[in-house]
């Protein structure tokens, strides 16, 4: 079992393996997130305090819930990386770093969207917003620290350490959820089994988490796919992968699509 | 389960809040298709560099047989030459 | 053995840091200032700047101690001191402590020395100048120790100041939320001991964790 899963930190193993989840992710969000907003839109029955602008719920608590659990993905990634060394570990981080912001962004602007009819102002500094404000800062922080390093190597190991230092914010920004109590609705979905939302409203709401979950795991493959390409360029299989033929003798600084048999650093 | 608006108009005008519900909907579908489509671009440009240099590899392989080849009819060349004197 | 050799580090840093007095008054200087500038933009009223005040010492300590920070390591990694640090038997992790220990030392007893002056200057009354030494006394540490993972990360990067800003100051929001709610609840008398509890159990977390971070960020920097 420990064996196989250690096997996907090849970079072979794990690109045929996003390969594969792929096409099932794409499926799964496409549909589920084109049913969910058409039924969250047209179909739940609407709210009696906040009338038809508590639609704006099916994309903002997808994206904000969303948001947290892509960083804590992105550190779980990085702790396998620190901790058993594999390098596609902080592949998947670096891929799933950009989409987390997208996303923490989209929940930040939505919230806005809503909050400015129900407040009547554009921003308030709620906990809620406050703390999804600085998540959307811890993102840009690992994606910048990474973007620093001429070394990927190095820079995934370090975007890796800041993307832990910042799931230890994860529980603070819950603990000031509490700390702060204020204008924003409570936690409306996670407390599990007593859901304060009736359940027409429900049921969208979960489709669409669903969906946003599929979306970030299908833009997370395509990104983490194109990250191992870029790193294993001059490696043999990825010439394998594109037919290219094997020179028999290779000279010194040829440069040649996967000439160099060596790793360059890690496994 | 039915739609919960009399008209298409009623349900384009979402209650009154048309501007920020339909403001917060679009711009979350801009951003969802401009990380899926800068992801998609940069795979096919990864791609592209990728065939790039299979081309390169590829001609400096054929460059470098056809030099041998020249070289070798060159020497015959030389060596018939040689013989006739 | 370890004990002499963390004890030599400890009175090098201090020792260097003394011979470079100017370097350790820039950031204080800075504190200062950017304390002076805000009663001239929000207004010289002492009611104003009671009620602020708490907050502008505490944002100016986190600004100034981020210029300080970066020099923590930043001398041992161009002479190759670090390295040696790394290779040598005493563990890296004490090493990281010893110096942080000493870089914290250096950098707050001159904060300390300054701010009854600018509680002066802030007109804050003497229950919130109480809570502001006790959250300063607690605090601080904690941004040095976290901090020095953000200067570990850092430190092998030529551009690599504003980026130490902008990873580590998001980090520090929440110890900023509750010091100055200490300090508000000093100036209206009321207790403030959970807002000093959590500070301190945040900085005995940061105390047991970060010195590996750090000691593994200085290995990755090394490269």
């Amino acid at each position: 079992m420990w064996k196989w899963i250690n096997s996907f930190a090849k970079p072979e193993k794990a690109y045929w393996l996003c390969s594969i989840l792929l096409p099932w992710f794409a499926i799964v969000a496409v549909v589920s997130l084109v049913v969910g907003i058409i039924w969250g839109l047209g179909f739940a029955p609407s709210d009696y305090q906040q009338g038809d602008s508590f639609r704006i719920i099916y994309i903002h608590v997808p994206s904000a819930i969303l948001a947290m659990g892509a960083y804590v993905a992105m550190a779980i990634g990085a702790l396998v990386g620190v901790v058993w060394q594999w390098r596609t570990a902080f592949m998947f981080m670096v891929a799933i770093a950009p989409v987390g912001a997208v996303m923490t962004f989209i929940s930040l602007f939505t919230g806005s969207f809503w909050g400015k009819p129900m407040w009547g102002t554009w921003w308030i500094w709620d906990a809620r917003l406050t703390s999804q404000l600085i998540l959307l800062f811890l993102y840009l922080g690992v994606i910048s620290l990474y973007a620093a390093f001429e070394d990927k190597q190095q820079a995934g190991k370090a975007a890796g350490v800041m993307a832990m230092v910042g799931v230890i914010n994860i529980p603070i920004i819950h603990f000031s959820v509490e700390w702060w109590n204020t204008l924003h609705q409570g936690a409306s979905i996670t407390k599990i089994g007593k859901p304060s939302i009736a359940e027409p409203m429900l049921w969208p709401l979960l489709i669409c988490i669903l969906g946003f979950a599929a979306f970030i795991g299908w833009v997370t493959l395509i990104r983490m796919k194109n990250e191992i390409i870029l790193r294993d360029m001059h490696r043999p299989w990825v010439a394998k992968m594109f037919g290219v033929i094997r020179p028999e003798k290779v000279r010194r600084g040829d440069k040649i699509l996967g000439d160099s048999d060596k790793p360059r650093g890690g496994r | 389960m039915d739609f919960k608006f009399e008209n298409m108009t009623a349900f384009f005008d979402m209650g009154g809040y048309a501007f920020f519900v339909w403001m917060s909907f679009g711009l979350t579908f801009i951003c969802m298709a401009a990380i899926l489509f800068h992801s998609l671009f940069m795979s096919k440009k990864i791609k592209q560099g990728v065939e790039k240099e299979r081309a390169r590899a590829e001609r400096i392989l054929t460059a470098r047989a056809a030099r041998k080849d020249k070289m070798r009819e060159k020497r015959r060349i030389e060596s018939i030459e040689n013989e006739d004197e | 053995m370890v004990g002499s050799a963390l004890i030599a580090i400890f009175k090098k840093d201090i020792s260097l840091a003394y011979r470079q007095l100017a370097e350790l008054m820039q950031p204080l200087m800075f504190f200062i200032l950017v304390i002076t500038l805000f009663p001239l933009a929000v207004g010289p009223s002492p009611d104003t700047l009671q009620r602020i005040g708490g907050g502008i010492i505490w944002v100016a300590a986190i600004l100034s101690l981020l210029l300080g920070m970066e020099r923590m390591f930043r001398d041992d990694y161009a002479d190759g001191t670090l390295e040696q640090y790394i290779l040598s038997p005493t563990p890296l992790y004490l090493i990281v402590v010893v110096k942080v220990l000493a870089h914290w030392l250096m950098h707050i007893v001159p904060l300390f020395l300054i701010s009854p002056l600018l509680a002066l200057f802030l007109n804050l009354t003497m229950d919130m100048y109480v809570a502001l030494m006790l959250t300063l006394l607690l605090g601080t540490p904690l941004i040095s120790f976290v901090g020095a993972i953000g200067v570990a990360l850092t430190v092998g990067l030529q551009k690599g100041g504003v980026l130490l800003a902008l990873l580590l100051i998001p980090i520090f929001i929440p110890l900023l939320i509750f010091a100055t709610s200490a300090i508000e609840s000093a100036s209206m008398l009321l207790p403030y001991h959970q807002q000093l509890a959590t500070i301190a159990s945040l900085l005995l977390i940061s105390v047991a964790l970060s010195p590996m971070a750090v000691a593994y960020s200085l290995r990755v920097s090394q490269n």
